[in-house]
């Protein structure tokens, strides 16, 4: 069943067993779990299912530190979240990411690749993914064009992504929710605060409003956050009448260890000859998986760097490709997406005809690595408020010198084994020539994910979430998505998000059942 | 012995070595002529660029700048020692292929202007750029 929140009487009373809060890909994974049950969810949405320029400007709010996009169109603020802008790139998460590595600070899951396996097989269906499937031979033996660089597998291997069509959330699931008898959604009910009890044990009640001017209370057994990492981070800070440091945030964790991936192109690979390079290159809309290529657990351990993939487009191309950061610049997500699809566009123009030069044989390594946890990285509220009343964020995004020597070292092992195996030489951009320079370029850039701000740990002291996403200290307060992540690994976030998220329901229903 | 006997017993000598000697920078140039270019690089970039390599690799190791440095350093065996003098291109080419190979599982690597590369073949690049200057 779907309401307008702005059609309500103001100060309507909404109750039900579980209340989720963000119909993005965290909040309805969720929901989906639940149709049909026999408990009443209630699924709060901050805009329509439609952009409005009102709600999204409630995303607005400053950045500090390294470079980044602008808050406001980091995001969509409607039925469907950014999945309605995602571009549906999916890989799983390694064994070692989940491991505490001693030399990445703040490293270590308290659950582990094995814990997730079941539900990324099944947030696989939800992104409309083909098989679970990500060995290299299980694809070879479907299409034997897919034929790998022959590279030392011990030093660096081949790690499959798949591609979503990408699924959108919004027109995806939108019948099947408002159809769901168990089901409501209500949509322009915006969380603005969290109310709990007076010792903050548990949350009693929150509050939604809207640019109606109507305000509304909604009552329920547990309360899921799954608005992003930036908003997560951000209601919990500004929840802060019975907790004046902000909810879960006893620690002064909330907010902290924002993470990205830094995407930044790293080098070239020159091979001289042809090679069927079909497993490593993607056609958008088209191409099922791919193949980029990964450096191996015992690498990454013998050189102290971070885990991180290596995509693989032609040079020719990638060369009239502007940085994503520079064309990622206005404050409308609605143009930006133009701009985005218009340069790849462009570049693809460009291109000098296939087999003119040696260039035809040369590809661009665009390095994808996760940032080091770090506190100083993070979210803060601002004194500004938006139009609901809410303090506005401002994210200082602060990289560590460990991100570039992993990029560098990545390309390394990647020339040396290109050189050893004798098919291809590396050559790596300017930036990365010093290995004492920590400086980053002004094309450096993310890839739009958002993570580590409510950071999973098993210790109250170090974490803001339980293993089970529960926030500590608070029996009933539960946080989906990427601000959950302790480390950000090398694949983008939203299949792991969606794993994780889909575990969470599964722990409320033994709970519920338990009850 | 006379005085005119022993100048011409001396010049006769002096031409005897002559010609070995002669023969011998020949056959030098020869040697140095097949150590250069570094045949992956050349197959993938241009003369100018493998300059740069050479460039580049002369001065962070300036003492290597010399010619016959250099020769001696691509020809001596894996354990760097004894210079081997391959008699024909073919032979050059397939000792330096063994030895690039040899550098990039032993990790004997250097980053030039950026290239990931064997020692051997920065010093072939170096070579190419003294020869070629
Ligand atoms: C251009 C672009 C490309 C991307 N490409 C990829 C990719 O290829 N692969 C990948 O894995 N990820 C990608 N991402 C990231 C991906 O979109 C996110 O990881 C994913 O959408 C996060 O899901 P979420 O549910 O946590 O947040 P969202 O999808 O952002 O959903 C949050 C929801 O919460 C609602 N909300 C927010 N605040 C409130 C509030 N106070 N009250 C009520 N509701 C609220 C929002 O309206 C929204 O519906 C990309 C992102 C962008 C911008």
């Amino acid at each position: 069943m779907h309401i307008d929140a702005r059609e309500l009487r103001s100060g309507s009373v909404i109750e039900g067993d579980i209340c989720i809060v963000g119909a993005g890909a965290a909040g309805l994974s969720i929901a989906l779990e639940w149709i049909n049950s026999p408990h009443k969810i209630i699924l709060l949405e901050g805009g329509g299912f439609e952009y409005d320029e009102k709600v999204q400007d409630l995303y607005d709010g400053k950045t500090t530190g390294q470079h980044y996009f602008p808050l406001r169109s980091a995001r969509l603020h409607y039925f469907g979240g950014t999945t309605g802008h995602w571009a549906g790139y999916c890989s799983t998460m390694d064994e070692i990411d989940f491991q505490k590595r001693d030399w990445v600070p703040y490293s270590g899951w308290p659950i582990t690749r094995k814990d997730l396996d079941p539900f990324y097989a099944r947030a696989q269906e939800n992104v409309e993914l083909g098989p679970y499937e990500y060995n290299l031979d299980y694809w070879q033996k479907k299409d034997p064009d897919l034929i790998p660089l022959p590279l030392d597998k011990n030093v660096v291997w081949n790690k499959i992504w798949q591609f979503s069509p990408p699924t959108r959330f919004g027109p995806k699931y939108r019948k099947r929710i408002e159809d769901a008898k168990n089901i409501q959604l209500y949509t322009y009910a915006n969380l603005t605060d969290i109310i709990s009890n007076e010792n903050v044990s548990a949350v009693k009640q929150v509050t939604v409003k809207n640019h109606a001017g109507k305000e509304h209370t909604v009552h329920a057994k547990y309360f899921i956050l799954a608005c992003g990492a930036i908003q997560n981070a951000r209601i919990l800070l500004a929840s802060n009448k019975q907790a004046p440091q902000g909810l879960g945030n006893d620690q002064g964790l909330v907010g902290r260890f924002f993470m990205e991936h830094l995407e930044i192109k790293s080098g070239e690979l020159w091979l001289d000859r042809p090679n069927s390079m079909k497993l490593y290159m993607m056609d958008f809309g088209r191409t099922k998986m791919r193949s980029e290529l990964a450096i191996s657990a015992e690498k990454q351990r013998e050189f102290k760097i971070l885990n991180g993939t290596v995509s693989l487009s032609p040079l020719a191309t990638a060369r009239n490709t502007r940085p994503i950061i520079d064309v990622w610049t206005g404050k409308d997500p609605r143009k930006d997406i133009v701009d985005l699809y218009q340069n790849f566009r462009k570049s693809d123009h460009a291109k000098p005809p296939a087999g003119a030069s040696p260039i035809d044989k040369a590809f661009q390594l665009f390095t994808r690595v996760e940032q080091a946890p770090n506190p100083s990285s993070r979210i803060t509220l601002d004194t500004e408020k938006d139009s609901l009343g809410m303090p506005r964020s401002i994210l200082n995004w602060i990289l560590t010198p460990l991100e570039k020597k992993s990029i560098r070292k990545i390309d390394e092992l990647i020339g040396q084994q290109a050189g050893l195996a004798g098919v291809a030489r590396v050559k790596l951009l300017e930036y990365l020539w010093d290995e004492n320079d920590y400086t980053w370029p002004s094309f450096t850039g993310g890839g739009w994910h958002h993570m580590g701000t409510t950071r999973m740990s098993e210790d109250s002291k170090a974490g803001v979430v339980d293993a089970d996403c529960r926030v500590h200290g608070i029996a009933n307060l539960y946080v989906a998505g990427s601000s959950c992540f302790v480390t950000a690994a090398a694949p983008n976030p939203t299949l792991t998000l969606i794993a994780l998220s889909i575990r969470l329901s599964d722990h409320l229903k033994g709970k519920l059942k338990r009850h | 012995m006379h005085r005119k006997s022993f100048i011409n017993i001396s010049f006769m000598g002096l031409a005897a070595m002559a010609i070995p000697l002669l023969d011998c920078a020949g056959r030098n140039r020869e040697i140095k002529k097949s150590l250069v270019p570094p045949a992956f690089l050349s197959r993938i970039c241009d003369a100018k660029t493998i300059r740069g390599i050479g460039v580049a690799y002369t001065s962070r190791f300036p003492v290597q700048a010399r010619e016959d440095l250099l020769m001696d350093l691509l020809l001596a065996d894996e354990a760097g020692q004894e210079p081997a003098r391959p008699s024909g291109e073919t032979v050059t080419a397939s000792f330096l292929e063994k030895k690039i190979q040899n550098d990039f599982t032993t990790g004997n690597t250097v980053v030039m202007n950026g290239w990931i590369l064997s020692v051997t073949e920065a010093q072939q690049a170096a070579l190419f750029s003294i020869m070629t200057s």
